[in-house]
């Protein structure tokens, strides 16, 4: 019995010495330091990304130098101000603009990438390759080389709206996945070392390019971004060039167009979107920026 | 009894140290309170500077520049550099103060002291990939009154800012680098430079593109010796990154006169001037070794106006016979016996070959200015079929007379760029460097 009354007491004890620790007057409401990153003054640039991006879109553009958010291990130079605003006028023409008018703001505020990190140049792959663009989870998209863009230049301009075309795609499939008979298209040909297989082999084997190979994911995101990058006659014309096969057929335009038309159809069924008045729209504007 | 004092005991210790935080808090303050203070009193400091700062930056990836900084209250700084002739403009970017591990400064938008860093070798002059293995982020190492020590984050690359005066700044911010340069390009242009040395003359080189200064002596094996350093702008000349020597004391200033237009030193106090001597006339040069050829390569040296409507025409010939048009030349030493003074040539590709090759009496129309004209003595024969490929230039110098002069076309290393401009038709000229040895050009 006495046993049992030391316990208590002891017991009693731990627990009054603990609480007397958490006693603290720690104000729990005050802001972790650093937790919103660094504030600058707002500049004319800044101003002009928060009226045209941030307040409609909540889209955030990071330009400024960030280590953390861009790279400690490659050697990069951060963007030229002078650069940032020609970029995302690209992106708002070629994303942006032609979305809202065929499909609506609503799917635009709702499914584009929301963060984009501007970089002065490219980056340098330990291979000797450079890297143009990424993008992570369909969330952040991180264009390179922004300093030397030529933004008149066709191919400068396909290659940003390739990356944020080829980002929304996959966050289209992660939200209503295309038809199964989409990869049965091309079932056999996946390919892991894709990247590596030309522009020319991947189109034979009915792929928008090589990186299309890797999985059907990305087979799905480089046809999207590729249809959508061109003109529908520029993409008959790609067809067209495909050169036929030994024995008289031609699998590889064969299987783009069955792609092609499956793409279509799940724009149509599962978005409601009209696929040849938005690629007329975005070809348009590619064709209007370069001007 | 001891039982229980032996669980108590821990008990009441555990909860006087679970208590001291307060106390640690109270002796050093808020922690993240301090790294603010501290980005604060760093960037006071770098706005302390009334006319700014200048740096003389020398990246691991090698090269030494000069950086003049001034840091603005809403985290603007403006810049210039003598990297290039673009950067003596000042441009202002973004910097900004960051705990990244250590207080830091970054300059986080691009300006002129990235191109060090980028990885596109044609940018940075440095590896691809890599740049000149140079910095942007940087921690502070100590600050004092008159500077400011930072290292790199990224290369440990050490750039000490020293305090700008007003005289700099002006002379940064007003564009004082590039004119400095073309007042003394202009001044001193193709000039011989030397300096006095106990009555013998020093060769003075001074290359405004390489950014490098160099005295050249001949020792007593008849040796050249040279001693070179590079250099960056300062207001009132140039600052010598290794000081050089003259009669055995160091100087690491070469000083401008902007009003005499003229280079010198201070030596003990005394001023010992870099002496410019004019070039003598191109035309009384020809005779000498280094003068012999006169090359004119096309896709290198384009040519302009009707003289180059004259040339296109030949290399057409040249392309149409199945040939590619390499070079025309002309060869003012060609040692021949049959009257002949000067040959003029077309080479084309695949070999050095003389393809073209005719021979020419050169006599002076007016020698002190040096006009000259030319009378066709033969060739070396050629078949009909070759000689197209100089048909129309032959043509033009066969009926017209030409002044020799220098030419300010931009030259490739080393080399003395010279032409000939048409007396009648002033409009009409041709320029191309002068080579003392036939190569396969």
């Amino acid at each position: 019995m006495k046993k049992i009354y030391l316990y208590a007491l002891i017991g009693t004890l731990a627990i009054s010495v603990l609480n007397s620790c958490s006693d603290n007057k720690e104000d729990l409401s005050k802001p972790i330091y650093g937790l919103g990153g660094v504030s600058v003054p707002r500049t004319h640039v800044d101003s002009l990304i928060y009226e045209t991006y941030t307040k409609p879109y909540n889209i955030d553009v990071k330009y400024r130098w960030d280590a953390g958010a861009m790279g400690y291990t490659t050697v990069l130079v951060p963007a030229d101000e002078s650069k940032v605003l020609p970029v995302m006028n690209i992106l708002k023409k070629g994303w942006i603009e032609p979305f809202s008018e065929v499909v609506g703001e609503d799917f635009v505020k709702r499914y584009i990438p929301k963060q984009y990190v501007l970089i002065g140049s490219y980056a340098y792959t330990s291979s000797g390759n450079i890297v143009l663009g990424s993008a992570d989870q369909g969330l952040v998209v991180n264009i390179f080389g922004v300093n030397q863009l030529n933004l008149k230049g066709k191919g400068d301009i396909s290659q940003i709206l390739g990356t944020i075309h080829h980002e929304l795609a996959h966050v289209l499939h992660q939200n209503i996945m295309y038809p199964a008979e989409f990869e049965q298209v091309c079932a056999g040909s996946y390919n892991s070392n894709g990247l590596s297989v030309s522009t020319a082999d991947a189109r034979k084997l009915g792929f928008a390019g090589g990186y299309g190979m890797t999985a059907p994911n990305e087979d799905f995101a480089t046809m999207v971004s590729t249809m959508l990058s061109n003109s529908k006659e520029e993409f008959d014309a790609i067809l067209a060039s495909i050169p036929d096969d030994p024995d008289g057929t031609n699998i590889g335009r064969d299987r783009l167009r069955q792609k092609e038309n499956i793409i279509i159809s799940y724009f149509l069924q599962a978005w409601n979107i009209d696929f040849r008045e938005l690629q007329a729209k975005t070809s348009a504007a590619k064709a209007a920026l370069t001007q | 009894m001891k039982k229980i004092l032996s669980y108590i005991i821990p008990i009441i210790l555990l909860g006087l140290v679970s208590c001291q935080k307060h106390d640690i808090d109270l002796i050093f303050g808020e922690p993240n309170q301090r790294i603010e203070d501290t980005l604060n009193i760093r960037n006071k400091a770098l706005l302390a500077s009334p006319y700014g700062w200048k740096t003389i930056f020398s990246p691991k990836g090698g090269g030494t520049y000069l950086f003049y900084m001034q840091f603005q209250a809403d985290n603007r700084v403006l810049m210039v550099s003598d990297l290039n002739s673009n950067t003596t403009v000042p441009d202002t970017s973004s910097y900004v103060l960051r705990a990244t591990g250590q207080p830091s400064l970054i300059f986080d938008t691009y300006n002129y002291l990235h191109i060090l860093s980028h990885p596109y070798n044609p940018i940075s002059g440095g590896t691809g990939g890599q740049g000149r293995q140079s910095d942007y982020e940087f921690y502070f190492k100590s600050v004092s009154a008159d500077s400011i020590v930072l290292i790199g984050v990224k290369n440990q690359n050490v750039m000490i800012l020293k305090k700008a005066t007003e005289e700099e700044a002006d002379f940064y911010k007003n564009g004082g680098i590039s004119k400095t340069i073309s007042e003394a390009t202009s001044a001193l242009n193709r000039a011989r430079l030397y300096v006095d040395e106990n009555g013998s003359q020093v060769s003075v080189d001074l290359s405004f593109a390489l950014k490098t200064f160099s005295l050249t002596r001949t020792d007593a094996n008849n040796n050249e010796v040279i001693s070179s350093s590079a250099f960056t702008f300062a207001a009132d000349g140039l600052d010598l990154v290794s000081p050089l020597l003259y009669n055995n004391t160091p100087f690491s200033k070469v000083y401008w006169d902007s009003t005499n237009k003229q280079f010198y030193l201070m030596i003990n106090g005394a001023k010992v001037p870099v002496i410019a001597v004019a070039p003598p006339p191109l035309h009384t040069l020809l005779d000498q070794p280094e003068y012999k050829y006169l090359a004119v390569d096309p896709p290198t040296m384009p040519q302009y106006g009707k003289f180059n409507d004259l040339l296109q025409a030949d290399i057409q010939a040249t392309t149409d016979a199945g040939r590619t048009y390499n070079h025309f030349y002309f060869n003012f030493q060609p040692g021949l016996s049959n009257g002949a003074n000067v040959v003029f040539g077309v080479t084309t590709a695949s070999s050095s070959y003389w393809i073209e090759y005719n021979y020419y009496k050169m006599e002076y129309v007016d020698e002190d200015v040096g006009i000259v004209r030319f009378t066709f003595i033969g060739n070396n024969g050629s078949i009909p079929a070759t000689l197209r490929y100089s048909k129309t230039l032959r043509a033009y110098f066969e009926s017209h007379t030409f002044k020799i002069d220098y030419s300010d076309e931009p030259s490739p290393t080393g080399k003395i760029m010279g032409g000939m401009t048409c007396v009648e038709e002033p409009d009409v000229s041709f320029y191309g460097r002068f080579e003392a040895v036939w190569s396969n050009w």
